[in-house]
């Protein structure tokens, strides 16, 4: 058996780190209300990646809100599980919040009845 | 090897200057339907202090170990979990609710994202709470 050169443990041991060091850590979690009709589902997510997890802003998770509202236009946003966490592979960082709903369009609420009976005494 | 001390926080403190951290973040329904969106945004802060910080650099100065052991018995009384640096007052973010109203005077709220976040300087941060949103008008 020949003995394994230098450059091909130093290649295994980076491998073996790589893999070992892809840790993943869920931050936060929050969910809102849960409507009745799920037939219209979301998904959003922002992502920031940093050498050695040196981030310099938050601002990443701006646009978050925006890509929501333009999957449902003129709709409503509900049932939204957003998710923060973050992924180390070895010398970066990854920050990522995931947003995921549902898409609802209440249907116009009817005029009160009352109102007609009123116009019709007049 | 307190000589290098200097040296090494010369090193490690630049990349550490504004290092920002989002701690939590929390997003609302959104309301497309009722109304005109407009945005808004409410940031309030608080001065946030690294005990350990403050007696390295103070170690530094003074050349004497002794402030960095205070430090960290001072340290021991701040043990426990929380977001970001202690803070002297947590009474800071109380008054985001009645900032909200004040922004939207109509109080039809939608689509706000909280976030916990803050920025590190080394032995001071700035610990942040934003909220944004958008304020229903007709």
């Amino acid at each position: 058996m020949t003995k394994p050169t230098l450059s091909f443990v130093l290649l295994g041991s980076l491998a073996a780190l790589a893999t070992l060091t892809g840790c993943t850590a869920l931050q936060s979690v929050s969910v809102t209300q849960i409507p009745a009709d799920r037939s219209r589902p979301l998904h959003a997510e922002v992502s920031n990646t940093a050498f050695l997890g040196i981030h310099f802003t938050n601002d990443f998770i701006e646009p978050l809100t925006a890509k929501l509202m333009a999957e449902c236009p003129r709709g409503r946003v509900t049932g939204i599980l957003t998710k923060q966490e973050s992924s180390l592979y070895v010398i970066v960082q990854t920050r990522r919040v995931v947003a995921t709903g549902y898409c609802v369009y209440d249907p116009t609420p009817a005029q009160p009845a009352e109102a007609t009976a009123m116009q019709e005494t007049h | 090897m307190r000589r290098f001390l200097p040296l090494f926080f010369l090193c490690f403190a630049p990349p550490l200057v504004g290092c920002a951290t989002l701690h939590r973040a929390q997003l609302d329904e959104i309301d497309g339907q009722h109304g005109h969106l407009v945005p808004f945004e409410i940031h309030v802060s608080e001065t946030g202090i690294n005990t350990k910080a403050v007696g390295q650099i103070a170690s530094v100065a003074m050349r004497s170990s002794r402030p960095s052991q205070i430090a960290s018995v001072v340290a021991l009384f701040q043990f426990g979990p929380k977001t970001g640096n202690v803070v002297y007052s947590d009474e800071f973010a109380d008054a985001v609710a009645m900032t909200i109203l004040e922004r939207c005077p109509t109080a039809r709220v939608t689509g706000l994202m909280s976030l916990r976040e803050s920025t590190n300087y080394y032995a001071v941060s700035g610990e942040y709470v934003t909220v944004r949103g958008y304020c229903i008008v007709d």
